[in-house]
């Protein structure tokens, strides 16, 4: 069977110089899958990437000697994918220019600097078990994301690739970012689905429908579906976590509006596309039922390029942005429209000429980086810090106390907000009632929940550097025999055995994941 | 099995084509078009011949809509809103997006007509509700047995082929579609596929054309042509589609030549079905999709909307105005003005229906008087230009597209009587490929490939994919001298054995298993040849080893074996070689059991628990190289 890696993950480590506040100064380093550096990679087949943010590792892993693997993520999301390392790596240019270039071996990295380190960031540099100091690694340059893209092959939603005639892949939408998607993959003596997430309720992210699900269950089972009531079906579909999802969504922009009236400004600093697309069009709700005018920034190296990439991707979108399509004046994103009457401006980066002449306080940012440490967003931190009616937009799941160290004391109010990012366990559940698998694999973080809820599932945990052998589900590989062939079938009687038997003669064929016996 | 077509439309013609493919089961109807040369029902397919009860909904499948031209479209609306399908229906996303403005269009211009329409905007609008929208090649399971993929037809935008599956059966149905690529669309595009059967438009069965770009090249200098002679040029074009494409070549030819006279587009239609092509521009061709980030082609520089008082204003321009073939409406009206002058130019689109004003242009010798009816009549002086522009395969295009696919049959449709004749015994000659063209409301039966399934051992796959090379020289000519050559080639022809109680396929060595011949120990057998170097192959031929020489072979097995397995024995009586329960022992073609045709192998038992390290073993065995080496050290060893 062929190795298949799911994901590139890029964990990245925020530093900076000690300033007595324990923290590290210097060109953000990078860590990815830990055994990435000890595994011979000529023996990956097949990499399979789900989403935009899961391939932002893989100019580490494709540049390495030896790497032949083929690489597959959707259209959209290599596109996409594409635009963000760009970004990325523009960022530390820019950083760079600013600070200055660094020595191979930066001053933190020296041992007596490491011994100084305080005991938290000590367990970030070395990892849980002290293997992870020899993984952080400067970022990739331009030309190692342009040579991984050219190793990218992208597809279509449901388009199927099929590798050495007998595995079958095939991208099905996940619901999560544009582009984002679960793999169902077949093979003769079992078939596997990759489910990176699983939701129906967001409104601009193409969705999973109903038949790509039932195929996904037959693939995964070979059992028939047919005996789940509707009323999981229907709980799977529930729009409850979309209305609270808007709800979010509206929250933030209630809060921000409150700030703007006061005279502050919105800060918001996120890579996520699909976040930034539904916060604009939030935005232009409020600020029009509101009857304000204040400007709306999007800068970042790639702005342009994202914007207008979304404006021309109807198959990649969920209903709501389809029907607009379909409507008198087409047209996917309000962003089309906000753009053309000024109420939208995008810039490559912040000391554009352009920028400064339009200029106008309050406003709205949405710029990189999330991690407060590269990009735009920390020129505009260290100018609204002070302000107390400004606001600044962060993602739970960040530690805010780590990220706001440098920029302390800060007067800005800070919103920290989850977004919807993935399936909740309980959804993850159903989902398995409905594919009925024969073995699930659950991520070792689930182990106590899984236990507790008693599921009468056969599964079993992962976790990172850790190989799994599952069974085959499948006690032998079919073969379709030509009808051609299987004419000059003559079976011999064997009385005692109570057996026919037959020989057959004929060339075997691997298509398109089935063998085939023809004459 | 069989496929069965019953083709209601577009048999022998062209226009609405309809044609309802039955297979497996499973009834597909493509395209549901409508003839322009009728206003009463005939001009839609005779849709009774699919259900006496008018139950459409259970008898069809699925209705997938090749693209948004009225002859594929037309009828769609009729068949939904007044017929009552309301089953799947499937098409791209930009036939889903633009069909409506075809329709549209053809509905107001029956009501401006005064004509009886046969659907209603609310009509047109309820239909395409019911449409689902699929992405190229998307692997779309219409029900469980059923899956159906798009693949672009660079016919017009959002026109595609589709490709339906049913078990092992499975056909392409072309649409119209064009083999090479233009400005505006990209060639046709499918995978290599096995088919029954390929249903094709064939409207050019026996045109050969030139390159597209010249026709845009002569295109782009008479335009030039009559406006820098001050002359004002009339497209009169529907709003859909060919409007998009001359306006892109001119628009690039204006920014490109610095030309600042204003192009006017009259319909509204036609500028909001450009809105529609910018948003759409991922299914142009490649050159407009790799500079849609600088400039999007569909964002026209030199575009302006026209109002009627422009109609007699001084001075050149260039009009887009709808219908295509001055059957009325606006552009006849713009005709009617500039026609007396010698200065102006006509562009007239490739075919006109007769009677109408562009068909009676195509034919007229300038200057010439044309009448529109008793009291009405035009001077007709300008310059006439007939646009030679097809987004129709030529002849080559079909026999390039069907000898690529290689399916047994091929069913001609949407084209003429005569020259699909021709094309039918071009195919069945040239290609050797059954062909046929029925005619309308005909039934066509095809055979279709069918299979029976059985398990499979791994055993039989691994004996079967493992590749098993042949060597042989051959002398070439009749020099003594010149060296033979070698010749190799791959020989896996698949021997196994079939029960037919739960029917499955297992290798030879497997089959004492089945019969339980060896019930106490189940035990594998396996024969494999070790690797020859040419010149010992061809010896091996016709050699009979001696028992010393076996000997020697063994010894030479034992020393690579024993290198990898420390706890490899040789037997005492020199008859094998053994690690755990593997044992590995000389064979020779007369006693082989498997049918082993070479002179001397190795033939390898082992049970059941050792099967993993069996096959690591069997690995080095086949690894033994033979060569003419080791053979001199057999002599070696005999000498002694
Ligand atoms: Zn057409
Ligand atoms: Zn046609
Ligand atoms: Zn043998």
């Amino acid at each position: 069977m062929s190795a298949l890696i799911s994901q590139t993950c890029l964990s990245e480590d925020s530093n900076e110089e000690k300033r007595g506040n324990g923290l590290i100064y210097a060109e953000p380093r990078y860590r990815t899958v830990t055994r990435l550096l000890s595994w011979n990679v000529s023996f990956i087949d097949v990499v399979l990437i789900t989403s935009p943010n899961g391939m932002l590792g893989l100019p580490f892993l494709t540049r390495k000697k030896g790497f032949t693997a083929k690489v597959y993520a959707t259209k959209a999301a290599s596109r996409i994918g594409q635009l963000m390392m760009e970004d990325l790596v523009y960022m530390h240019k820019e950083f760079r220019q600013f600070y200055g270039p660094e020595s191979d071996e930066p001053i933190w990295m020296k041992w007596d600097r490491l011994e100084m380190l305080p005991l938290e960031l000590k367990k970030t540099v070395f990892g849980a078990d002290g293997t992870d100091f020899g993984c952080w690694m400067p970022l990739y340059s331009a030309a190692d994301v342009k040579a991984c893209m050219l190793k990218v092959k992208s597809l279509n939603y449901a388009e199927e690739i099929c590798y050495n005639g007998i595995v079958i892949a095939k991208p099905l939408p996940s619901g999560l970012e544009i582009g984002s998607c679960n793999w169902r993959i077949n093979g003769p003596r079992g078939n596997i689905a990759y489910i990176s997430n699983f939701s129906s309720l967001n409104a601009l992210e193409q969705v999973g429908n109903d038949e790509d699900r039932s195929g996904l269950a037959n693939y995964l089972s070979n059992s028939s579906s047919a005996d789940v009531n509707s009323e999981t079906r229907s709980a799977l579909l529930s729009t409850d976590e979309y209305l609270e999802e808007i709800d979010k969504l509206d929250f933030i922009c209630s809060c921000s509006m409150d700030s703007i009236k006061a005279g502050g400004s919105i800060l918001i600093p996120t890579g996520r596309l699909g976040i930034i697309l539904q916060l604009l069009e939030r935005f232009e709700l409020h600020l029009t039922s509101e009857n304000m005018k204040v400007p709306i920034f999007v800068i970042s190296s790639v702005a342009e390029e994202l914007m207008t990439f979304t404006s021309i991707i109807p198959e990649w979108l969920g209903q709501q942005c389809q029907d607009r399509l379909y409507s008198e004046k087409p047209s996917l994103f309000t962003h089309t429209e906000m753009l053309k009457d000024g109420r939208l401006y995008l810039f490559p980066a912040i000391h554009s000429v352009e920028l400064l002449k339009i200029w106008q306080e309050p406003c709205i940012v949405f710029c990189p980086h999330w991690s407060l440490r590269l990009g735009p967003v920390t020129h505009l931190l260290r100018r609204w810090r002070g302000d107390q009616n400004s606001l600044l937009v962060i993602e739970e799941g960040v530690d805010a106390n780590l990220v706001l160290l440098p920029f302390k004391p800060i007067a800005m109010k800070v919103l920290q907000c989850s977004f919807l990012s993935g399936m909740q366990l309980k959804k993850s559940l159903l989902l398995m009632k409905i594919l009925q698998p024969k073995h699930v694999l659950f991520p070792e973080i689930f182990r106590r929940c899984v236990d507790t809820l008693k599921v009468s599932l056969s599964s079993s945990f992962y976790q990172e550097n850790e190989t799994l052998h599952i069974p085959h589900t499948e006690d032998s590989s079919r073969l379709h025999i030509d009808m051609d062939l299987a004419r000059q079938i003559k079976y011999t009687k064997f009385e005692e055995q109570n057996v026919d038997i037959s020989r057959l003669k004929g060339k075997l064929t691997v298509e398109h994941g089935r063998y085939k016996a023809v004459r | 099995m069989a496929i069965e077509c019953l083709v209601l439309g577009a048999g022998q013609e062209v226009g609405k084509s309809c044609v309802v493919v039955t297979i497996n089961g499973k009834r597909i109807m493509f395209d549901c078009g409508m003839h322009m040369r009728y206003t009463d029902l005939r001009q839609y397919p005779d849709f009774s011949l699919i259900s006496d009860s008018g139950d459409f909904t259970s008898s069809l499948s699925c209705v997938i809509i090749t693209h948004f031209h009225l002859d594929h479209i037309g009828a769609l609306p009729y068949f939904t809103q007044v017929l009552g399908y309301d089953g799947p229906i499937y098409m791209t996303y930009p036939t889903k997006a633009l069909a409506p403005l075809a329709l549209e269009d053809y509905r107001k211009q029956t009501e401006r007509r005064g004509e009886k329409e046969q659907f209603t905007a609310e009509h047109i609008a309820d239909c395409m509700k019911k449409v689902t929208a699929v992405d190229l090649k998307q692997t779309i399971h219409v029900d469980k047995d059923l899956q159906i993929q798009a693949y672009y037809a660079g016919h017009v935008l959002g026109a595609a082929m589709f490709y339906a599956k049913v078990g092992d059966a499975a056909l392409v149905y072309t649409g119209d579609y064009n083999m090479v690529p233009d400005r505006l669309l990209g060639a046709a595009q499918i995978d290599r596929l096995q088919l029954d059967l390929v249903i094709s438009e064939s409207t050019y069965a026996t045109t050969y054309r030139d390159s597209k770009y010249v026709q845009e090249r002569e295109f782009l200098k008479a335009v030039h042509k009559c406006v820098a002679s001050g002359g004002k040029v009339l497209i009169p074009t529907n709003a859909l589609g060919r409007a998009q494409e001359l306006c892109m070549l001119l628009d690039d030819y204006w920014e490109r030549t610095n030309l600042k006279v204003p192009i006017y587009f009259s319909s509204g239609s036609t500028i909001q079905a450009n809105l529609y092509h910018r948003i759409l521009i991922n299914w142009t061709s490649q050159k407009v999709k790799d500079t849609h980030a600088r400039h999007n082609a569909f964002d026209f520089k030199n575009v302006k909307s026209f109002d009627r008082s422009l109609i007699n204003a001084p001075g050149p321009c260039v009009l887009f105005a709808s219908p295509g073939m001055l059957g009325g409406g606006f552009s006849l009206e713009v005709l009617k003005q500039w026609a007396p002058y010698e200065e102006n130019l006509v562009m007239l689109p490739g075919s006109c229906s007769t009677g109408t004003v562009g068909s009676k242009l195509m034919s007229a010798k300038i200057p010439t008087q044309i009448k529109l009816d008793e009291n009405v009549k035009i001077d007709v002086r300008c310059q006439i230009y007939k646009l030679a522009f097809s987004a129709h395969t030529d002849a080559k295009g079909i026999m390039d597209l069907v000898k690529f696919l290689s399916p047994k049959h091929v069913l001609l449709v949407h084209g003429e009587k005569p020259k699909m004749a021709a094309l039918k015994e071009k195919i069945q000659s040239e290609l050797g490929i059954e062909c046929c063209y029925p005619a309308n409301n005909e039934t066509v039966t095809i055979p279709s490939t069918h299979h029976i399934e059985a398990g499979v051992s791994d055993a039989f796959l691994q004996s079967c994919l493992a590749p098993n090379f042949k060597f042989w020289k051959t002398n070439v000519g009749s020099d003594e001298r010149t060296p033979p050559l070698l010749q190799v080639y791959d020989d896996r022809v698949s021997q196994g054995i079939l029960t037919l109680q739960n029917p499955r396929v297992i290798s030879q060595n497997e089959l004492r298993d089945v019969l339980g011949l060896e019930n106490h120990l189940v035990k594998f057998d396996h024969c494999c040849s070790a690797a020859y170097d040419s010149e010992i192959s061809n010896a091996a031929s016709d050699w009979l080893p001696s028992t010393s020489q076996r000997n020697s072979l063994l010894q030479l097995l034992f020393g690579i074996v024993s290198r990898d397995f420390p706890d490899c024995i040789m037997h005492d009586c020199q008859k094998g070689i053994q690690v755990g329960s593997f044992v590995a022992s000389m064979c020779s073609r007369e006693e082989c059991p498997s049918g082993n045709a070479d002179a001397l192998h190795f033939r390898c038992t082992w049970s059941a628990t050792d099967e993993e390290l069996a096959w690591k073993v069997i690995s080095l065995v086949k690894n033994v190289k033979l060569s003419s080496a080791s053979l001199d050290s057999f002599r070696v060893l005999m000498d002694f």
